[in-house]
């Protein structure tokens, strides 16, 4: 897809930080002076450190690449007290390689590859372990999602862009039921996407495009998909307004963006629903010492007004042991059971005794869905809003 | 001479596209090299898992080589740009006219780049560069860095650059 940003650098004071965007492929250092002169203010204007941004820096020729180590010796000269932090994403493949070089070449500069630990629950949520749960929970949302998702806009022959897309089945499903013009799933699990990646070999699917990419630094264009979803994300990253706006960004006016979280402190199970709410109540807070809002789904009305969008939409899907295949139902259960006792939990150093709790909890949770003459319910919330027309 | 690696498959890449355009019309404008680089690398990518990455990787590798050439002032003629695929890497090949001076010149430089040690090499005189870069200094990076092998082949009156990219 077309999708060339032209070079932008900007110089934010408040922040100490220089942001380059684009691409900058100066053919000398004639070419190169205004970028120069920018630096060279900036420099002058900060103390301390001055933070290169490079995040969103696509392209940089070796020209380029010389220009920058003459600034940073220079640097070393004029201000011999500055520190230049250069911070830089994996996204881009070749930033780490050579900025780590720089770095590695002065000693007045230190190289931050922002994207290694840029949220706290990224450790426990970038890694296989995650995947039996992505999987058999897209089993069972899928039967109620299908359907709501025409209420929410989804129509066949659209632009659709899947952020944090996981696992890709979503994608898949969505490329089948919706055959969409395009579509293309975003996430930053390189696990995630290999596994997406075989999925679609399977299936002989050539047509949805996967990106490792960042949601809150996409390198996707502006104001062009017709439809932008993001599904039990949110709830996991530190900062979803920071996503959230970047949805907004990619989303065409007129588009809607379309997310789903959920309720974790409401999921239920009756009979033993003490020792089940209990389980979910601590699973909460465990997640939230990893920076999640598993309760974040009811505050997305909120969100899509505060961002501007116009008439949002939201509901519930509801999950039940009543309207859902029972034994797919109690498969997510045991799949959460398995990961938050496992990797959550010794992620976190919970006690013995407390993951033994946490355990008997999911199990009751499993003992209702499967009596007869047992409730139980997994609320997830779904909400979607219209970017206005300019 | 010829320090290209031999081809990973037997049967030679499978090609995916081939590009002519007049050396004239390259000095037109140095934005040519980065319009160029970044269609190709785009059409090459597009059926790939995660077009996005290797299209950011082959445009940079690409575009490094255009501007070599562009630099390199190769007398009138046409550059051709041929580019296949074997099940491990990209392989571009990049067909100039070369008259003698210039043969000589690009034997010097890509012979400089192709060395087992570039790393060490690029280290050693990254600091120089400050000064003056050389003519080659952006293809060295790019196997010094970036695990991009280069090669040269001559074929009567041309010089053929080839890049070895691989997939990821
Ligand atoms: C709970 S999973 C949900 C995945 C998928 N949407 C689904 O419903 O199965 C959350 C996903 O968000 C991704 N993610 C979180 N923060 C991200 C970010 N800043 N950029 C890209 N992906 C991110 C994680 O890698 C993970 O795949």
């Amino acid at each position: 897809m077309e999708n060339e940003q032209p070079f932008s650098i900007r110089f934010h004071e408040n922040d100490q930080e220089v942001a380059l965007a684009g691409s900058l492929r100066p053919a000398g250092p004639e070419d190169f002076a205004p970028v120069r002169a920018h630096l060279d203010h900036a420099a002058d204007a900060v103390r301390g450190v001055l933070y290169l941004n490079f995040k969103r820096l696509r392209y940089l020729n070796h020209t380029g690449f010389v220009e920058l180590a003459r600034f940073i010796a220079a640097c070393a000269q004029r201000h011999p007290a500055l520190k230049l932090k250069l911070v830089v994403s994996s996204v881009v493949p070749w930033a780490p390689l050579r900025f780590g070089f720089l770095g590695a070449q002065f000693g007045n500069t230190i190289v931050e590859q922002y994207d290694r630990a840029f949220y706290p629950g990224q450790g426990v949520i970038e890694n296989d372990q995650l995947v039996p749960v992505l999987r058999t929970q897209t089993n069972i949302v899928w039967s109620h999602e299908r359907e709501l998702l025409r209420r929410h806009g989804l129509g066949k022959r659209m632009r659709i862009a899947d952020i944090c897309c996981g696992i890709g089945d979503f994608a898949v499903l969505v490329y089948k039921e919706f055959e969409p013009e395009y579509i293309v799933g975003v996430d930053h699990s390189r696990p995630f996407l290999q596994y997406a990646q075989q999925i679609a070999r399977e299936f002989g699917i050539t047509d949805i495009e996967y990106q490792f990419g960042d949601a809150t630094h996409l390198f996707l264009p502006s104001n062009s998909f017709d439809f932008v979803t993001s599904r039990l994300a949110l709830q996991i990253f530190n900062d979803p307004a920071s996503i959230l706006r970047e949805l907004v960004r990619i989303c065409k006016p007129g588009g809607r963006v379309y997310l789903t979280n959920e309720m974790t402190a409401h999921n239920y199970g009756y009979p033993r629903h003490e020792s089940v709410t209990w389980t979910y109540q601590q699973a909460v807070k465990i997640a939230q010492s990893l920076g999640m809002d598993m309760n974040f789904g009811p505050k997305m009305f909120s969100q899509l007004t505060d961002m501007g969008l116009e008439d949002v939409r939201m509901e519930q899907l509801p999950i039940t042991n009543n309207n859902t295949a029972i034994d797919d139902f109690a498969r997510v259960i045991e799949s959460w059971e398995e990961y938050v006792t496992g990797e959550l939990s010794a992620a976190t150093q919970q006690p013995p005794e407390v993951v033994e709790r946490l355990r008997m909890g999911f199990r009751d949770h499993v003992y209702a869905i499967r009596s007869r003459r047992g409730f139980a319910t997994w609320p997830i919330y779904v909400a979607s809003g219209r970017k206005p027309e300019r | 001479m010829t320090s290209e690696p031999a081809p990973p498959s037997p049967s030679g890449p499978s090609p995916i596209l081939t590009l002519r355009i007049s050396v004239r019309g390259l000095y037109d404008s140095w934005t040519h090299c980065q319009r160029l680089a970044d269609y190709i690398a785009r059409f090459v990518a597009s059926d790939r898992f995660d077009p996005e990455q290797l299209t950011t990787r082959l445009s940079t590798y690409l575009n490094e080589v255009l501007e070599y050439v562009f630099r390199a002032r190769p007398g009138d003629g046409e550059i051709v740009v041929e580019v296949g695929r074997t099940d491990e890497h990209v392989i571009a090949e990049l067909t100039m006219p070369a008259d003698e001076a210039l043969a000589a010149r690009l034997r010097d430089d890509l012979g400089r780049v192709s060395q087992p040690d570039a790393r060490a090499r690029y280290e050693a005189e990254f600091q120089a560069m400050l000064t003056r870069a050389p003519a080659e200094a952006g293809l060295l990076e790019l196997v010094a860095l970036h695990g991009v092998k280069l090669g040269l082949r001559e074929a009567g009156g041309a010089g053929v650059i080839v890049l070895t990219v691989p997939h990821e």
